[in-house]
């Protein structure tokens, strides 16, 4: 009975993560724009260019694990940006420390979706799957989903580690 | 006309997509190139920025698709010039992909939109 109760629970919980990701998506996309670009028009271009890529992608986690790409390759365009324009006197200590900025970030955001990938990826008895399309759909996702997510999770820390 | 101070891999590909897209009479959107491309949303946006610094692409808003609420696509497509230095650069470094470019059989209309059917003065 207890079980049963946590596999409603999950799958209440799983929804409204799925819908709650796809409007994350949108907002971490646009900012993503805002913080890459200095020249606030291009920056308000490509924050509506990009949430209609993000719209046009199909299912709603890799819409979500596109938009933190975006996020990712933003923060390491804004750190070399003010690596780039620091002045002479301190280069060597600020560029390390938003180098690390930089490699924290990419190292947390990995770690979440390399616990999330992992999560997809457990077989689970059908008996304790919850009784909700979304995470029959989750269970049901092809393994050709979770490897793009992959290769677009290591592009994004290989931006973020170059250079 | 600028010229790219690294010819990247990606670039190629992008440049090579484009110009596939210019022989078609097709535009391209963001994430029409990302498909073809394979490569990732931030490597193809980070080549659109470099090419569009350089005057070789120009975009267009998709007025048409702008009724509902939801954001507008942007679509791509080759400057005169932009053609040029893309066919002299794939020439260099990828002539075989150039050549098959520019076989009559790879004008079969593909993705994108024909060229002309978006209203050219969207906000640049």
């Amino acid at each position: 009975m207890t079980s049963l109760l946590w596999g409603l629970l999950g799958g209440l919980l799983t929804n409204e993560l799925f819908q709650l990701s796809g409007w994350a998506a949108q907002k971490l996309v646009r900012w993503s724009a805002r913080i890459r670009y200095d020249d606030l028009e291009r920056a308000e271009i490509r924050a509506e260019e990009l949430a209609r890529v993000i719209e046009d992608r199909p299912a709603e986690l890799l819409k979500f694990f596109t938009a933190v790409c975006f996020v990712l390759a933003a923060v390491r365009a804004r750190a070399a940006r003010a690596v780039s324009r620091m002045p002479l006197t301190g280069v060597t200590v600020s560029g390390a420390a938003a180098a690390r900025l930089t490699m924290a970030t990419t190292v947390v955001m990995t770690m979440a979706a390399t616990a999330m990938l992992l999560a997809l990826n457990v077989p689970r008895p059908k008996s304790a799957m919850p009784s909700s399309p979304q995470v029959a759909q989750v269970a049901a996702l092809p393994g050709w989903i979770t490897r793009e997510v992959a290769s677009d999770i290591v592009v994004a820390c290989d931006l973020a580690m170059c250079n | 006309m600028a010229r790219p101070a690294r010819t990247t891999r990606p670039l190629l590909d992008v440049a090579s997509c484009l110009l596939r897209a210019d022989f078609r009479g097709t535009e391209l959107y963001g994430w029409q190139i990302i498909r073809e491309t394979g490569r990732t949303g931030p490597t193809v946006y980070g080549i659109l920025d470099r090419l569009e610094d350089m005057h070789w692409i120009t975009g267009y808003w998709d007025e048409q698709g702008s009724d509902d609420n939801r954001p507008r696509r942007r679509f791509y497509r080759l400057t005169d010039d932009g053609r040029t230095q893309v066919r002299e650069l794939l020439a260099a470094r990828r002539p075989e992909e150039l050549a098959r470019l520019a076989e009559p059989g790879d004008r079969a209309p593909g993705l994108g939109l024909p060229r002309g059917s978006i209203a050219p003065g969207g906000a640049q």
